[in-house]
């Protein structure tokens, strides 16, 4: 083995990768002021500490969004959809636009100090784009993780089709997740 | 120079293009047909596989009436015309036109996006452009910046519209939510509706020209805009 296949032996995860975005942060923040900015995103990460099952762990902040890493497909899924519960919640009791759409994908990840970076993680991002405020959108391969199982059950899965996503060479299957 | 692939009854079609624009037609047949720039083939599931051979080619598939029809596009305009079954397309970039179809979930990061007829659900996300459906069962709209037009929708409306004036004519038979962070908010009842209105602006005062009841429920709210709710 040779130094370098040491090293990403070492470093390469397998998990499921989320990444939430708060939809119109910045007009949100050119309306309400950087206070109210900082409550809403005070409230996005006061949800996702509360939501988050062992073993999983917010990666990273990127501005108004997270990048989330779960070591399960299935609790990646059922976390997700519960904290677009609680998003929602949290948006009808108060004054805060939580519109935050979360895009989720299962593939390997490479370990950068506490980052993570590699192939599997801009699709994940870019599944993101393609989701709506309050939508949870996932990839075949995420699916695929969970299907032996009954997890899929308690929720209503619905094709979007083969999508093309930004600085990806070949269109991936996505599909938006609702609660049964 | 065409491929057919005989698909009796109302078949799912999938499609993957690049970066041409493409034409989808729902026609009285009972097969598939694409213009031959494109491969065709059965997938596992039983769908009709259609993928451009070439990314920037123009691409025209006609399908029996009723086909559900998948479409996946960098760029470039998706027309599907006829009357299709449930109808999702996908566009990173090019607008979105869709006749007639039962159910619909229509996606672009920008472009302007109007559906005729949706006898069904219809989704529609855009995060720049315009939106404008025809008729439909029900609506769910997202948008970044433009203006969203919903000329009628018999059931429930929710639309999320970051900036951008929002104008729906609703049947009544379904709670009405819209929400924008800047942009003003126009909703327009049947007559003699008599809707339980919750509005709230942070920037002016609501304007409801009904007479207030419990027929259907209508929440709006925009932290920069007007809002109109008016029985016609």
């Amino acid at each position: 083995m040779t130094w370098g296949e040491a090293v990403l032996d070492a470093d390469v995860l397998t998990g499921a990768v989320a990444f939430t975005d708060i939809c119109g942060f910045t007009e949100f923040t050119a309306v309400r002021g950087d206070r109210d900015a900082l409550l809403l995103l005070g409230t996005q990460e006061r949800v996702v500490r509360g939501c988050l099952p062992d073993g999983a762990r917010v990666v990273k902040e990127l501005g108004d969004g997270l990048l989330l890493w779960f070591p399960e497909a299935a609790s990646a899924l059922a976390t997700t959809m519960q904290l677009q519960d609680q998003f929602e919640s949290e948006s009808a009791a108060t004054e805060l636009p939580l519109w935050v759409r979360i895009g989720l994908h299962w593939g390997a990840q490479t370990r950068r100090g506490d980052d993570l970076i590699g192939h599997d993680v801009n699709i994940a991002s870019r599944v993101a784009d393609v989701a709506g405020p309050a939508e949870v959108v996932v990839t075949d391969e995420l699916l695929r993780q969970i299907r032996p199982t009954s997890a899929l059950d308690q929720f209503e899965i619905e094709e979007l089709g083969p999508v093309v996503m930004k600085g990806l060479p070949d269109p991936v299957r996505l599909f938006r997740v609702a609660r049964a | 120079m065409s491929d057919t692939v005989d698909a009796p009854g109302q078949p799912e079609v999938r499609i993957t293009a690049g970066s041409g624009s493409i034409t989808v037609m729902g026609e009285a047949r009972d097969d598939v047909v694409t213009d031959g720039h494109a491969d065709v083939h059965r997938g596992h599931d039983g769908a009709i596989e259609i993928a451009s051979r070439r990314r920037s080619r123009s691409m025209t598939v006609r399908c029996p009436e009723g086909s559900s029809v998948m479409v996946g596009s960098r760029s470039g305009s998706l027309r599907l015309s006829g009357r299709l079954g449930a109808v999702r397309a996908t566009t990173m970039s090019g607008s979105i036109d869709v006749e007639e179809s039962k159910g619909a979930d229509l996606r672009a990061m920008s472009g302007t996006i109007t559906i005729g007829t949706c006898d069904g659900p219809c989704r529609i996300k855009t995060k720049s452009g315009s939106i404008r459906v025809g008729s439909a069962d029900s609506v769910s709209v997202h948008i970044g910046s433009g203006r969203v037009t919903i000329d009628h929708v018999a059931g429930s409306v929710s639309v999320r519209a970051v900036s951008g004036s929002v104008t729906l004519e609703a049947g009544g038979g379904g709670p009405v939510e819209v929400e924008t962070m800047s942009g003003s908010i126009t909703v327009l009842l049947p007559s003699g509706c008599r809707p339980d209105v919750r509005a709230k602006s942070l920037s002016s005062r609501p304007k409801i020209e009904c007479e207030r009841g419990n027929d259907c429920s209508v929440a709006v709210r925009t932290l920069s805009g007007g809002i109109t709710v008016r029985c016609r």
